[in-house]
């Protein structure tokens, strides 16, 4: 049985280390966490090394990035080299929300469906998917 | 029905009785039956004699003013359970939460007081899923009313035990999780009510104190002085109010509730490997590890093994009747080589970490002395201890003046002490050459790689070494600087070839009395959790002699002259004593 490859990101403002900007703050899927050596990989395709230095120098957190577009674009960059048929996108705000009003498992994952922004990585963003949050 | 692709089941898993009130490693839910059945619950329970139960402080009182010991509910008759575990032949051992408990609806905190979610460092709301995927929420002990309402529940629960002449001893359990092999408490908290607090703490400091901020990772640093400050009271009202009871804080690792997991969790992904690692690592801390938010359906194959035996059967049972009197045959305790011991900073343990790797002696021993490992922090109450064989390897970096001494102590009780001397303050270093004159110890002066220093005195050994140097070394360097330093402390142990991603622990114990040709008997444990069929092989000297293989799961094992084969498939797992000459 073919099981759906669905990627879970989590993102939002943060002030980390005296440097404010736009940080993914995980990548997750079925698995679990993604691995930030899988991450380092995928970045060294689309940036420099240096950049990829800059990326990956908060331990906890990926970025900055300087807007929204771009790290969608990384995300759906990532997804497709990853082989994730779809990934959605939430902000951590309404990451926290989806765990504030949900009682189980499946309480979150419907959350996450009716929530996030939905990318396939045939490059379609779902128009249905709401942005809240940080950029409402 | 799918949701993300998930396929989910509409109906609630049916869990068997026995797991709801047992759920695990001899823990006790007493609010999950009724008091009727706690007799036959109880007597039912043969894993052992000793049973945990933690207490539900939000089970005992809606208010906070009123804390119920029966008068209302029978559920809550700590009395009555306490005479009918003795009935039944039970010793129990009542636990206190110290923080955020993960297994309890809302981390264990009364309603009224749940008002405040905590969150983990990386702002996310604490919560962790329990053995039914339910989410559980942890709501913040930076609030001061629950602290003033935890203070008058233990009190009320010291004076109850008081008055109703309860003998049983108390715990106090910090939960918490391994992450990145170090353990991270759910105490934590970066919540908006712990930021409140904190800035409370900061504006109570001094003007001259408040300066010394000059740095985010200062800033950190009294972040995690203010936490520490916090925990102490919470354990200082627990400790006060229970006073004869108060056994200590035992901190657990409970499975299944780190950060990564949780994100697996959501779409019900277990991942047994990782929680075996995590237990291996729990081992290496002394830690006691829980699979109270796991599912029975989880601990299966070689992962129900290591709970059963290792968690359960060695771990928790040698934990349990360290203070009580045991005519028992001699059991298994774990085995250590090396106690790196480290002075408690929160937030420093990782680079106490990677400088044992740039040291090289961490490597060496995870390739050869797997599962002999201790990590251990020093603690003003670690005064009593038995000086083993083992080696204390202890750096010179955060030394303090207790510390300082509690190494020489080490030493002149016959201890085997390895100190690294870099970053070691003028201070103790002036220190040591008092020791040495006054004590008239010849110092022995050692070329090997870089310059060494040998103290001994009776059986006790002081060996210093520039940690400068040796991280300079190349890695085949530093391999034979450890591998001739380790061999003069001439300690005898097989040595395991090729047990690289191979879970392994090695146990010791005193011989029974059909065994007294051996000094002691040990005992290793060796598990394939891979998908690969793996090799490893045990090298030993003339004083080892292979006794039995136990428990072979998918295993092999071959002997020659002083050497075991060992061949374990995917899942494999097997148990092998040695008796030992001295």
């Amino acid at each position: 049985m073919r099981h759906e490859r669905e990627l879970v990101v989590i993102y939002g403002i943060k002030e980390f280390l005296s440097c404010r900007g736009l940080f993914v703050f995980g990548f997750f899927d079925r698995q679990g966490v993604i691995d930030s050596l899988d991450i380092e990989e995928i970045l060294s395709v689309f940036y420099s090394s240096q950049q990829v230095t800059e990326l990956m120098s908060y331990s906890s957190f990926l970025g900055p990035f300087n807007s929204k577009e771009e790290l969608f674009d990384f995300v759906q960059e990532f997804a497709r080299e990853k082989k994730y048929t779809r990934c959605v996108l939430l902000t951590l705000d309404e990451f926290n929300i989806a765990l504030e009003q949900s009682a189980d498992a499946q309480g979150i994952l419907e959350f996450i469906e009716g929530h996030g922004v939905l990318i396939q990585t045939d490059n379609s963003v779902d128009k249905k998917g709401l942005i809240r949050g940080f950029f409402g | 029905m799918k949701y993300l692709g998930v396929k989910l089941d509409l109906t609630t898993p049916v869990l068997k009785d026995d797991d709801i009130v047992f759920p695990a490693e001899n823990w006790f839910f007493y609010w999950k039956t009724s008091s009727a059945l706690w007799k036959s619950k109880l007597s039912s329970f043969h894993w052992s004699h000793r049973i945990v139960v933690p207490l539900y402080w939000a089970y005992h009182t809606d208010s906070g003013d009123n804390i119920d010991f029966g008068s209302l509910r029978q559920e809550t008759n700590l009395l009555k359970l306490c005479q009918v575990a003795e009935e039944v032949e039970k010793e129990l051992i009542l636990a206190v939460m110290i923080g955020p408990a993960p297994f309890l609806p809302n981390g264990g905190v009364p309603s009224f007081l749940a008002k405040d979610y905590s969150k983990n460092e990386m702002d996310f709301m604490q919560c962790f899923f329990d053995s039914s995927y339910q989410l559980n929420k942890m709501y913040s002990f930076f609030s001061p009313p629950v602290f003033r309402a935890f203070t008058n529940f233990v009190l009320k629960l010291g004076e109850y035990l008081k008055k109703e002449r309860i003998n049983v001893d108390v715990w106090g359990i910090e939960s918490g999780f391994f992450e990145d092999g170090l353990f991270k408490s759910t105490f934590f908290d970066n919540s908006r009510v712990f930021e409140e607090s904190f800035s409370r703490f900061v504006r109570a400091k001094t003007s001259q104190e408040r300066s010394k901020i000059h740095s985010p990772e200062e800033e950190d640093a009294f972040r995690n002085e203010f936490r520490e400050e916090i925990r102490g009271l919470y354990l200082k009202a627990a400790e006060d109010a229970l006073s004869s009871h108060w056994e200590g804080l035992f901190r657990y690792n409970l499975l299944g509730a780190d950060s990564r997991q949780f994100f697996g969790r959501i779409y019900q992904n277990e991942d047994p490997l990782a929680y075996t690692k995590s237990i291996f690592s729990a081992f290496q801390q002394n830690i006691l590890s829980s699979s109270v938010l796991l599912s029975s359906t989880v601990k299966e194959g070689p992962f129900k093994i290591i709970l059963d035996k290792l968690v359960q059967g060695i771990h928790l049972e040698n934990y349990l009747k360290e203070d009580s009197y045991d005519d028992s045959l001699p059991s298994f305790v774990f085995q250590r080589f090396i106690d790196f011991i480290h002075f408690k900073t929160p937030g420093k343990e990782f680079f106490f970490h990677q400088n044992l790797y740039e040291l090289g002696i961490l490597p060496f021993f995870y390739t050869y002395y797997q599962g002999s490992l201790l990590f251990s922090e020093f603690t003003l109450e670690r005064e009593e201890e038995e000086y083993d064989k083992r080696i204390h390897f202890i750096s010179g970096q955060n030394l303090n003046d207790s510390f300082f001494s509690f190494m020489l102590k080490i030493f002149l009780n016959g201890g085997r002490v390895l100190l690294d001397k870099t970053g070691l303050d003028r201070k103790f270093q002036k220190k040591l050459q008092v020791f040495f004159l006054e004590n008239e110890l010849d110092i022995e002066q050692i070329s090997f790689q870089t310059s060494l220093l040998n103290a001994q005195l009776g059986e006790g050994r002081l060996l210093i070494f520039d940690g400068s140097e040796v991280v300079r070394f190349s890695d085949q360097q530093k391999h034979a600087f450890w591998q001739r330093l380790i061999e003069t402390f001439d300690f005898l142990h097989p040595k395991i070839i090729g047990g690289d991603d191979l879970n392994i622990i090695w146990l010791k114990r005193f011989p029974r009395s059909n065994e007294l040709q051996y000094e002691e008997i040990r005992r290793v444990f060796i598990c394939n959790q891979t998908s690969y069929k793996k090799k490893c092989s045990l090298k030993f000297s003339k004083n080892f002699v292979a006794l039995k293989v136990l428990d072979e799961i998918h295993s092999t094992v071959q002997v020659a002259q002083g050497e075991l084969s060992v061949e374990l498939m995917p899942s494999g797992s097997l148990f092998i004593d040695f008796g030992v000459f001295s």
